[in-house]
């Protein structure tokens, strides 16, 4: 027997151990998890499992989830929240530039619309989420939907909101800056209104109507400027309000 | 020495192949985990269309018969109850499409074409009451419910409804089911008049769904109901095992 292979030996025991471990704290480590409904029947149930949770697992703890506007709900983790936090940020540096841009340029109604929509975009009620909402009723028959919580999230919160009344109009002034539209709806889903689809697109429930600039407005290196203040809009909190704080996605 | 090795190295595969197969389960699972026993065998099944009798027989729990417009029957399962006092929840699948009833009422669809996704006021829907008092002639349920109701077609659209529903007992009627046989039932008639507005217009549509309710226990046997604004979405869903 070579030392060389004792040191094979030596390194498929401690790996086999490693593995061992990491197998064992995971079934012990209990995973963390709060459901979350906001609205007229508030409510926060923190919950922990063991061994290998899954959707269907976490869903089946909403009270009265017959209920629920499932459309509405989010699963936010930490780690998540922090991603989106950054890209609110770099956003926000990005509506400085173009405010600053504007002005020298001579420009000032821009710059202000500019610094208008960055002000509004700190005070938006972000909710970093996985998915957007959740068919909760055939879980069990669809295991690609009932994915497995994973324990490398630090915590899970699963917020559910009311049901929506209306639309809500974010971002800039339609009327003074004549500039692309969009219409996000709670599925996340992203439509560009248009002279020719406006007359016949009926507006969802819960829909944000989102205006941004024109792009013939929007000088060079910024043209995706809307696209990014959009992709943020979809973790829109649903059910909360310009400055209202998003729900709590920590343990 | 060369023994002991060689158990060694026997022992440690051992504990790698031990590990992977507890990484490997976790891929392996099927999301089964928590169904019952109808479920599970509902969704190994391959016939999931109208079952006979005796293949009804064979199932583990309760099961109905839906038909959806034109479409052909299906036979669901249940896959979850949740009982209270005041109201009855079931959830009825099929491989691919699933139903919820409240007191026999369909309150969400899942997997259809055009999906019914949410129901308001459900506390208020007298429909648990009228199945209580099927036998009374006088009682003391509203006749009047009033409701919004979300739609989301094919393209994911979502559309609101309001509705107002007039309920009023009719005649009294036999129910053949496939288990059961003949069951005694009331027949009890929802007047619905639905509200949709699209943009400045408001449209108004009006039909009648119908519930046979079982005079003996109360429970809903068959029923018709249109879940949608579209003719083409009503449902006719009826007992197969109790």
């Amino acid at each position: 027997m070579s030392s060389r292979v004792q040191w094979v030996i030596v390194v498929l025991a401690l790996s086999s151990l490693l593995q061992i471990k990491h197998a064992v704290a995971e079934q012990k480590t209990p995973l963390s998890a709060a459901i979350v409904i906001t609205g007229d029947n508030a409510t926060l149930q923190a919950l922990q499992f063991y061994g290998e949770p899954r959707l269907h697992d976490l869903i089946t703890r909403v009270p009265n989830a017959h209920q629920m506007y499932w459309r509405s709900a989010r699963l936010c983790t930490p780690e998540l929240q922090n991603k989106l936090e950054l890209k609110r940020k770099a956003l926000i540096v990005q509506l400085n530039l173009l405010a600053g841009i504007y002005q020298r340029n001579d420009k000032p109604a821009l710059s202000q619309q500019a610094q208008l929509l960055k002000q509004q975009i700190q005070q938006w009620p972000l909710l970093a989420t996985i998915q957007h909402g959740i068919e909760p009723d055939n879980l069990l028959g669809t295991p690609r939907d009932n994915w497995r919580l994973n324990p490398r999230y630090s915590h899970y919160s699963l917020v559910i909101s009311d049901a929506p009344e209306g639309t809500h109009d974010v971002g800039l002034s339609h009327e003074m800056s004549e500039g692309e539209r969009f219409e996000v709806d709670q599925s996340g889903k992203v439509t560009p209104i248009t002279s020719e689809n406006a007359w016949q697109l009926m507006l969802q429930p819960g829909s944000h109507v989102f205006t941004g600039f024109a792009r013939s407005q929007l000088p060079a290196g910024f043209s995706d400027i809307n696209h990014r203040a959009v992709e943020l809009l979809r973790y829109w909190q649903p059910g909360k309000a310009l400055k209202q704080p998003s729900s709590p996605c920590q343990a | 020495m060369k023994q002991c090795i060689n158990g060694a190295i026997a022992f440690i595969a051992l504990l790698t192949l031990s590990a992977c197969q507890s990484v490997s389960d976790q891929w392996l699972s099927s999301g089964l985990q928590g169904a019952n026993a109808t479920v599970a065998y509902w969704l190994n099944s391959a016939e999931q269309h109208r079952l006979s009798p005796e293949q009804l027989k064979q199932l583990p729990g309760a099961a109905v018969y839906a038909k959806l417009g034109d479409n052909a029957t299906a036979t669901m399962v249940l896959s979850e109850i949740e009982q209270t006092p005041d109201y009855t929840v079931k959830r009825w699948v099929t491989q691919n499409e699933a139903l919820v009833t409240r007191n026999g009422r369909v309150i969400r669809t899942q997997g259809l074409t055009t999906n019914r996704i949410y129901t308001a006021k459900q506390e208020t829907d007298p429909l648990g009451c009228w199945q209580q008092n099927v036998n009374r002639s006088k009682h003391p349920c509203p006749a009047l419910w009033r409701s919004v109701a979300d739609v989301q077609n094919n393209q994911g659209r979502v559309e609101r409804m309001h509705s107002a529903h007039q309920l009023s007992w009719q005649q009294r009627t036999e129910v053949t089911t496939p288990l059961r046989g003949a069951i005694p039932t009331r027949v009890l008639a929802e007047e619905v008049s639905l509200l949709t507005h699209h943009g400045n217009t408001t449209t108004t549509q009006h039909w009648v769904n119908r519930y046979w309710i079982s005079i003996s226990d109360g429970t809903v046997v068959r029923s018709e109901q249109q879940l949608t604004p579209h003719a083409d979405d009503r449902i006719v869903i009826s007992e197969a095992r109790y």
